[in-house]
């Protein structure tokens, strides 16, 4: 078995045929707290307002999807066959647990030591490229649409694809590395800051009421 | 009419060294715990009609992110985050990418009386036309002379400095301005220009840009003198009934 250098689980009953809007979630420190790479496979917890919040804003017309880089199995020397397993399957009850329509994941790293992994991908945030693949697949608006996320690379990713209402959760890792990041099509950055997921959701809500 | 508000937040504010070290300039206390970014959205959003709120924010931007998410969501501006400072044309070239609506300017150091703010609104929503906002002062003491024409239509926009000292009343730039439309301006500027050395300019070149003079009472706070000046502006407007 391979591990794909990108994977995605879209949650059964999604409608592909008419134009729709969604929500892109960050997922390890946006989601749950971050606590280094392969946070998904400690089984982290996700408070049960945040997930009551996801179940509620479904109802206003949004798909809820989760973007994430995922370098866990690049940082490895070689790869587990089981972890692989665990991991995919972690991830597709996640989709579950969290009321997410779909997740897309882009494992590519540029210095990953597994060669196939090792790669400058432009699905891999800043870049914008896990956006525009569920745009395909799902056929999304996305000047209708929203990022969340808790670093700069979120925010980017959501610009350069278009998408302009972007909210980010400060925290002090939010700029960290990030901050000389730009998008072809822009010198700055645009977001509103959000204190929490829930908060970002929130306003999301009041938006639209 | 309703409009944006962009505040410029992302100078160095060296004039106010040391404080401004550890401290984006409008974040500096102005009233308490009151910073001068908070009044000017408070005061601002109590008085006009504005759709959005918008900050840039370049120098220190964790310490900016950091104090936006204590505020409450009401007042929080939305970012314009700029990795490299941009120079404040150019911070308005990058909203008009996501916002062509009517726009008021201002510079994020001024402290204004509300009577001011009431003065600036009616003006606006009387006339909407591209509009800088200028106050009377001492030629010798100016750093931006204004000269209008007929309509207050401006005719110059030059630096202070480059004119025979006079001592005597000029109209100086207040660091606000009204665009009624971003997308008319028509012109890429040049990174690290200044509104006033690219937009403005090029407005008066086309005959487009107007002049109001506001009376009423205002603070830049550009030096420690004029911090001091400013709180106790703000000390004295509190307790006025």
């Amino acid at each position: 078995m391979v591990l794909p250098g990108d994977y995605r689980v879209i949650k059964g009953g999604v409608s592909k045929e008419t134009p729709k809007r969604a929500i892109f979630i960050d997922i390890d420190g946006t989601l749950w707290p971050d606590s280094g790479p392969g946070t998904i496979l400690k089984n982290p917890k996700i408070s049960s307002e945040i997930i009551s919040e996801l179940g509620n804003i479904s109802n206003f017309g949004y798909l809820v999807i989760g973007f994430s880089n995922q370098t866990f199995f690049g940082y490895q020397d070689k790869l587990n066959f089981f972890e692989i397993l665990n991991y995919r399957s972690k991830v597709r009850r996640l989709t579950k647990r969290a009321f997410l329509d779909a997740i897309y994941i882009c494992h590519h790293h540029p210095n990953s030591s597994i060669s196939y992994l090792r790669s400058e991908c432009q699905k891999r945030k800043p870049n914008s490229g896990l956006i525009k693949w569920a745009k395909e697949e799902l056929n999304l608006e996305l000047n209708q649409s929203v990022v969340i996320g808790d670093r700069l690379t979120d925010i980017a990713a959501g610009q350069d694809s278009g998408i302009t209402k972007k909210f980010l959760i400060a925290n002090p890792r939010s700029l960290e590395r990030n901050i000389s990041t730009r998008t072809a099509s822009s010198l700055c950055f645009t977001f509103r800051v959000s204190r929490s997921l829930i908060d970002a959701l929130q306003s999301i809500k009041s938006d639209i009421s | 009419m309703t409009f944006n508000l962009l505040i410029l937040g992302a100078g160095r504010g060296t004039r106010l060294s040391p404080l401004t070290d550890a401290l984006p300039k409008p974040l500096l206390t102005i009233n308490g715990s009151e910073t001068i970014l908070l009044r000017i959205v408070k005061q601002f959003r109590k008085i006009l009609p504005i759709s959005n709120i918008w900050v840039n924010v370049s120098t220190l931007p964790e310490t900016f992110l950091d104090y936006l998410n204590g505020i409450d969501t009401e007042f929080r501006p939305q970012v314009l985050l700029e990795p490299n400072l941009l120079g404040s044309a150019n911070t308005v070239f990058e909203l008009s990418k996501v916002h062509t609506g009517p726009t008021l300017v201002i510079h994020g150091d001024l402290i204004l009386s509300s009577a001011y703010i009431e003065t600036l609104l009616q003006e606006i929503l009387s006339n909407p036309r591209f509009l800088v906002f200028c106050h009377s002062r001492l030629a010798n003491h100016a750093r931006s002379k204004i000269t209008i024409g007929d309509s207050n239509i401006v005719t110059s926009l030059v630096n202070a400095s480059l004119n025979s000292v006079v001592n005597s009343d000029v109209l100086v730039n207040s660091g606000i301005y009204f665009l009624p439309n971003l997308q008319q301006i028509g012109l890429t500027p040049e990174i690290g220009t200044e509104i006033a050395d690219s937009i403005l300019q090029t407005l008066i070149s086309s005959g487009k840009l107007h002049a109001f003079e506001i009376k009423e009472k205002r603070v830049s706070v550009d030096s420690f003198d004029q911090l001091e000046e400013a709180r106790r502006f703000v000390k004295e407007e509190k307790l006025r009934p």
